[in-house]
């Protein structure tokens, strides 16, 4: 006789099982198609931090939804973990307000978008390769390959230099030369040099003038501009390029000098 | 070793030489230095040898070593020079085989536009000529027709032009590769460049057919309708 209530629950059992694996399957259905069909786009329209982080997010409220509606079919009260949740969310809070700090200036760097993935920035004083824009950090690679972990409070709140934003830079080099070299000549042979030279652009065009007459030289500052990527190869090539030229051409580059009077 | 052509462009110096057994080798050199050499497995037997035009890979920036001055509602044409590579080919009849390719010497690259949104073009300084009698040109260049025309009420002053080399069909005149002619357009504070399609003299043999004319061709006998001119907005004046 008792044998039909165990049945019935049984049959009520794989129901509730039938259920939850129905919810998930759908759960992986949404979350799949969101990321192929809806979010695919945005990799392109507005760059990699922008989709890792919709996409996180989506993830994230699916999950939530999924595991709500499984512990739902399964007869946990929703209503009182909810409640029980409210509480303990709010002890949380006051635990966690820094990463809740984090995650809203993760928000407010997504709308500003001062940089993306793979741009080469400074962000206070820490410069690196930009490898991701997540919910709580950034992480950035340094030039010596080491991993670094930016709150985004901090970004936010930091000065952000991005050396990618622009195509082209500039590159200052500041030259002394003697007292008695004749000027226009030095002019001119760093100027022969720059535009012999394909690595620096025609255009805008170089600029070389007198910014100081100082203690033993008179310096000049010589502006070209590059491709960003060529930035480091040019200022290379710049500044031992204008070194060999003005050899070559008898001009010479002073050292700080003391004169020493002797009285008799 | 049989030396079937040499064919010297600006410096540079390519030689074909028949080595026998379908084999060829093909050297490239500046003075006395060798650039590149190397051997072909092919029948060239009843081939031509011969440069032929070949555009590179950006629009370039062309500077006019004198400002060009165009009085208001007149025209005035000129004969501008742009580098292009020169492909070294083996012709018979329609069928063409590239064995070299000789670009430019010390092109650069120029950034034009504004400093925080442009594009990196080549770079030229051409000098401008009135007529093609007077100019001389390296075997790397064409000569451009350029028409200005100007529409505004005011003197305008151009001092470079943007050109899609790629845009340009290349026709011979007289042993001068000369391209199609382009027109500027001066008109309410704003330049458009057209690319004409037509020859810059009647008659004139088309050695090289430009990208864009080719498209707009075939998409005219798509359509059954004259598309018009093509136009490109460019830029600058003084």
């Amino acid at each position: 006789m008792d044998k039909i209530p165990n049945i019935s629950r049984i049959i009520g059992d794989i129901k509730i099982l039938i259920y939850v694996v129905l919810i998930w399957f759908i759960t992986v259905i949404i979350i799949k198609y969101v990321k192929n069909r809806v979010i695919r786009g945005l990799k392109e329209s507005h760059g990699e931090h922008v989709y890792q982080l919709v996409d996180k997010i989506i993830t994230y409220s699916v999950y939530t939804v999924a595991i709500i509606l499984t512990l739902n079919s399964l007869g946990v009260n929703i209503a009182s973990l909810i409640a029980a949740l409210g509480l303990f969310s709010v002890a949380v809070g006051f635990a966690a307000q820094t990463s809740i700090s984090n995650l809203i200036s993760g928000i407010f760097l997504l709308i500003d978008a001062p940089f993306q993935i793979g741009d080469v920035v400074d962000i206070g004083g820490t410069t690196g390769v930009v490898l991701s824009i997540d919910l709580l950090s950034t992480k950035l690679r340094t030039f010596d390959n080491i991993f670094i972990r930016i709150p985004n409070e901090t970004v936010l709140k930091s000065n952000i230099k991005n050396y990618a934003k622009f195509e082209i830079r500039r590159i200052e080099a500041v030259v002394g030369i003697s007292y008695d070299d004749d000027i226009t000549k030095a002019k001119e042979v760093i100027m022969e040099f720059i535009k012999s030279s394909s690595i620096f652009l025609a255009e805008p065009e170089p600029i070389i003038m007198v910014q100081e007459l100082a203690d033993s030289s008179v310096n000049l500052s010589v502006r070209v501009w590059v491709k960003r990527t060529d930035y480091l190869k040019a200022k290379d090539y710049l500044v031992q390029g204008i070194k060999e030229e003005l050899d070559k051409s008898g001009i010479t580059i002073p050292y700080p000098q003391i004169v020493v009077h002797q009285s008799k | 070793m049989e030396t079937l052509k040499t064919i010297d462009i600006n410096d540079y110096s390519v030689k074909i030489e028949k080595i026998g057994g379908g084999v060829y080798k093909v050297t490239l050199s500046r003075g006395k230095d060798i650039i590149s050499s190397k051997y072909l497995i092919y029948d060239f037997e009843g081939y031509e040898f011969i440069a032929s035009p070949s555009y590179l890979d950006k629009p370039v920036l062309v500077k006019f070593d004198i400002p060009v001055i165009v009085g208001p509602r007149k025209e005035k044409k000129i004969f501008i020079l742009l580098p292009i590579e020169v492909d070294i080919i083996a012709k018979r009849g329609a069928d063409e085989i590239t064995i070299e390719n000789i670009k430019p010497d010390n092109l650069k690259d120029a950034w034009f536009g504004e400093l925080h949104e442009g594009d990196i073009y080549y770079y030229y300084e051409s000098s401008v000529y009135g007529d093609l009698t007077s100019a001389e040109r390296k075997e790397s260049e064409v000569f451009v027709p350029v028409i200005i025309k100007n529409k505004d009420r005011e003197q305008r002053k151009l001092e470079k032009l943007l050109i899609d080399s790629y845009q340009l069909s290349i026709y011979d005149v007289d042993g001068n590769w000369v391209s199609e002619k382009v027109e500027v357009v001066v008109e309410d504070n704003e330049i458009i460049v057209y690319y004409s399609d037509e020859p810059p003299v009647k008659g004139a043999k088309e050695i090289k057919k430009g990208e864009v004319n080719i498209a707009r061709k075939g998409l005219e006998k798509l359509l059954k309708r004259n598309l018009g001119k093509l136009k490109t907005r460019i830029f600058n004046y003084g």
